[in-house]
């Protein structure tokens, strides 16, 4: 009895705070407006450095998202073009475009033994010369003024770090893609504003942008982790330094969901399994404030909490419709449907949104399918949460890639593209 | 630790005029200020709860529906929905509400009769929501002034001190949509403020549930008063939270396995039934000798001048643009009340008090700033004077019947007969006495011990709920006592279908008379040659 009222606060609280803050960006027309916004000054002395990973790669994929590099209105930039020794195709891609280029492509190839993103940008890392260093995956898409917006920001911030916005934008490939790119949404639009507010920030590992010098001090990046970019974010708050988040819509970095759910399920296994490792790296014990740690503790046991969710759920309801509850407990075991549904409520305004900010089409068919995807796609995350878990346990720590399929390149593209794809 | 792309203090700007009253002020100016906005709120508070509290239990005479909705609060804090079986008739938050707060006002007034005290937590409820009205009108442009008299309205209207005294659910509902509607102008446009006014709404409609009629006006508000921005998502928060929140309410029914009808079981779909259709209509407003005119006398024989002035100002408050959200509420309440063929009943005028109030202070202010802002001098000059003029004019009606409606309110001593004769009992009728009472001193017996709480039959259920049948197979012949108040014979004579009280009236001798007349109380002694004994009397 006890328990179950426990774990229904429980879910209530984990559903509530989650909802809240993936609502940060509508909390007032102010906010909202200030996340949109972009500044104003010119800063054209700034040099990027764009690593850009690859494995296994088809070469188009590659070559749309380095001919977007190429196209970019910010010309101080040199492109890494990080591969692994092993993978003799991407080696070729890399020297065909470095030869192609040479005065502005660079290729870093990794030849440690155990491969992963992590080892490959420490590898090119060295090679780097610009003032800042963006890491854009190969399936990435930048707006051809991204580097200039970012170089704006930068500059009318002061800051050393910027994540810029990503978007996966191909809502309409699968059963679940409309529910992933809404995820990105929330996540780059308004809650991850709400984490560098309160100076903790699990950053995103694409279009990153971050001093050079301070990257380098810091020792690049974990190569232990499956989450380097969470990792990162969570050692540079540990240092007090602010980071600076922007969304533009227009300029935010196209990218493609999983193919499957196989695919979903093993990104998701390895985020999960990223956030764990960073638990229990404990690095988020030295930030300075209270409020800090409990944000990021409570950020980082997610994958236990969804876990929990997807293994005690159903007996919850079960209990709930079948055992004979006392009225009062019954009606609190249904508590956390309140946000569930609240969620999927402002889902709904939030695709909306999502559809006009982007020029993406929802019609009819998207709101049906947002809101019968809601189960199985939670359904998969919790399944996804708890084989991360069970992972991370038994201490597997391999590095399951998520292949890509360039769907994002067929999607809807800003007219004033003019990369090669 | 804030971002340095992220701006580390939002203030909120001045976003339109409806709100441009709103000054920057520097910080010490801003605290006194908002001390002033304070300590006008407190004495609106003060005013009104004073104002209701002076003869709070001697008047107006404790009405059938306060005694059933207090024995209700009393029920849930016993576990219990209801003292008989609930059957759906309102949402029961209303009284889940007052059994919170009641137990307090019980325990202080332990020697006063507990319907009498439940009241003192409708004070409470009639001063906050007064309170509430001066931040409502603020929001509205309107300046301090009259939206300190929009309370002082509410507190000195002689209806409104007779109505919110009492226990009715309306009061409760009204303090929640009142909150509901300053929450959703919220100047600063914030998105918890529409999930807050969607909340208050929902505990509105779940405390009486026909002040569900007014969720388009909450949703209009909404989407004049939010910013085009986060629009989507203030009308998701407002909508969501109300639909959600409502959820509750045919889940519990669900939980009890009390959705559909069936035999032997009272059910949501019935309740909801009954409350649309089998209210019998009580005729046009209008049409003299109606029971929806005798209603409408009723309020003017209290105060003809807050519904007068409040009507007045209705076409005002709905022609201003600031004004709209005060004048709608009003024009919907109004439309409903007036409709030919509804259900009126007295407690209906609970539901438009504070928006008579607001109406009429802040149409008064609207109509003197145009009169102000008129063109040439003399112009302005008539006009502000013939305004001038009204007020003193209307002051000169309105200050001497209210003063004598308040001192009546304050002197008046209505429950005494009632009273006497619930001591009366104590003294000369056994415990185990089967006692037909009318549902104030049901809880006034019980709760005292003068009967025993299985014995104390509420006269309205003695022929309407199947579980009294089996407690009482000889029906009215099982009765022993008629407590017998002018609302009892009221009641009984007006039903047909109570046939067993009635004829318990008709079968009994009154053993004594508190009081003289019509509201004379009686305690009766049912004359019946028993064919059997009560199984409730062969206790061991």
């Amino acid at each position: 009895m006890t328990l179950m009222v426990v774990i229904t606060v429980v879910f209530f609280v984990v559903a509530s705070t989650n909802l809240w803050w993936a609502l940060h960006a509508w909390r007032s027309p102010e906010i909202h407006e200030a996340i949109g916004k972009s500044p104003a000054e010119r800063a054209d002395r700034t040099t990027f450095s764009a690593i850009v990973p690859f494995r296994h790669e088809a070469e188009s994929v590659v070559c749309a998202t380095v001919g977007r590099l190429l196209a970019q209105t910010h010309s101080e930039l040199q492109i890494v073009l990080s591969v692994g020794h092993d993978d003799p195709e991407s080696c070729r891609i890399g020297r065909r475009l470095a030869e192609e280029h040479p005065d502005r492509i660079v290729l870093s190839i990794d030849s440690s033994e155990v491969k992963n993103k992590p080892k490959q940008l420490n590898t090119a890392l060295p090679q780097c010369t610009g003032e800042f260093v963006t890491i854009l995956d190969a399936e990435s898409l930048a707006h051809p003024e991204l580097l200039e917006h970012a170089a704006r920001v930068l500059a009318s911030t002061g800051s050393e770090v910027l994540q810029a916005g990503v978007q996966l934008v191909n809502h309409r490939t699968t059963w679940f893609s409309l529910r992933n790119c809404l995820e990105y949404f929330f996540w780059f639009r308004s809650r991850l504003h709400l984490h560098a507010q309160h100076g903790f920030i699990p950053l995103g590992g694409n279009t990153l942008f971050i001093r050079r010098a301070l990257l380098t001090e810091m020792g690049g990046w974990d190569d232990r982790m499956l989450t380097e970019d969470c990792d990162l974010g969570v050692r540079i708050s540990t240092r007090g330094i602010g980071v600076a988040v922007s969304y533009d819509a227009r300029l935010v970095t196209r990218e493609e969901t999983p193919d499957t759910v196989r695919a979903l399920v093993k990104q998701r296994s390895r985020w999960n399994q990223g956030f764990l490792q960073v638990l229990d790296k404990q690095d988020w014990r030295r930030l300075p404030h209270r409020r800090q740690r409990v944000l990021a503790r409570y950020t980082l046991i997610q994958p236990y909490l969804q876990a929990l969710t997807f293994a005690v759920l159903p007996f919850a309801i079960f209990a709930a419709l079948f055992l004979q509850l006392p009225l009062a407990l019954a009606m609190l075991t249904f508590a956390p449907l309140l946000p569930i549904a609240a969620t999927l409520l402002f889902e709904a305004a939030a695709l909306r949104e999502f559809g006009a900010e982007l020029d993406l089409p929802v019609g009819a068919r998207e709101y049906a399918r947002l809101a019968g995807s809601l189960l199985p796609y939670q359904a998969v995350l919790g399944f996804a949460a708890f084989r991360a878990m069970v992972r991370h346990r038994r201490g597997h720590n391999s590095w399951e890639k998520t292949p890509h399929a360039g769907n994002h390149l067929l999607a809807n593209v800003p007219a004033t593209s003019s990369g090669a794809a | 630790m804030s971002s340095p792309a992220y701006p580390a203090r939002l203030v909120a700007p001045a976003r339109s005029r409806w709100h441009a009253h709103r000054r920057p002020a520097g910080r010490t100016l801003d605290l006194t200020i908002r001390h002033l906005d304070a300590m006008l709120m407190l004495a609106i508070f003060v005013v009104i709860a004073g104002v209701r509290l002076a003869g709070l239990f001697n008047f107006p005479a404790l009405a059938d529906d306060e005694g059933t909705y207090a024995a209700q609060a009393f029920a849930v804090r016993d576990g219990q929905l209801a003292h008989y079986t609930y059957w759906y008739d309102h949402p029961p938050l209303g009284w889940i509400q007052l059994s919170a707060l009641d137990w307090l006002p019980q325990l202080l007034f332990g020697g006063s009769h507990p319907v009498a005290a439940s009241r003192v937590v409708m004070v409470a409820v009639a001063a906050l929501t007064g309170m509430l009205l001066y931040p409502l009108a603020r929001r509205m442009g309107a300046g301090r002034t009259a939206s300190t008299v929009a309370g002082l309205l509410m507190a000195f209207s002689p209806l409104a001190v007779v109505l919110q005294r009492q226990v009715y659910l309306d009061g409760i509902a009204m303090l929640w949509l009142v909150g509901a509607l300053v929450l959703a102008l919220d100047p600063r446009q914030r998105l918890w403020s529409y999930v807050g006014a969607g909340l208050c709404f929902a505990v509105a409609v779940l405390s009486k549930e026909t002040t569900a009629v007014l969720l388009p006006v909450l949703v209009w508000a909404t989407m004049r008063y939010s910013a085009p921005r986060t629009r989507a998502f203030c009308l998701v928060g407002v909508v969501g939270a109300f639909a959600l929140t409502m959820f509750f309410y045919p889940l519990m029914a669900l939980l009890r396995g009390e959705v559909l009808p069936g035999t032997g079981r009272v059910s949501l779909t019935e309740g909801v039934l009954f409350q649309l259709l089998n209210r019998q209509g009580s005729g046009a407003i209008w049409e003299p000798g109606s029971a929806s005119n005798q209603v409408l006398h009723d309020w003017m024989f209290y105060d003809r001048w807050l519904l007068l002035g409040g009507l007045v100002a209705l076409p005002v408050t709905l022609a201003v643009r600031r004004l709209r959200p005060a004048g709608l509420m009003l024009l919907v309440i109004a439309l409903i009340g007036a409709r030919p063929g509804g259900y009126l009943p007295t407690m209906y005028v609970i539901g438009a008090l504070p928006f008579l109030a607001l109406a009429a202070a802040v149409g008064a202010e609207a109509v003197l700033r145009g009169a102000r802002g008129l063109r040439t001098r003399p112009l302005r000059f008539v006009a502000t004077a013939l305004c001038a003029v009204l007020a003193t004019a209307g002051a000169a009606f309105v200050v001497p019947d209210w003063a004598a409606g308040i001192r009546t309110a304050a002197t008046t001593r209505s429950n005494d007969a009632r009273l006497q004769a619930e001591r009366w009992m104590a003294g000369h009728v056994p415990p185990d006495a089967v006692v037909l009472t009318d549902d104030v001193s049901w809880l006034g017996l019980v709760e005292s011990g003068t009967t025993r709480r299985e014995n104390a039959i509420w006269f309205y259920k003695l022929d309407t709920d199947p579980e009294i049948k089996p407690q009482l197979p000889g029906g009215w012949r099982d009765i022993d006592y008629v407590l017998s108040t002018d609302q009892l014979r009221a009641a009984v004579s007006a039903n047909p279908a109570l046939v067993g009280s009635a004829t318990a009236l008709t079968r009994s001798v009154p053993v004594a008379t508190f009081g003289s007349g019509d509201s004379a109380v009686q305690v009766r002694a049912v004359q019946v040659r028993r064919v059997q004994t009560s199984p409730l009397r062969s206790t061991p």
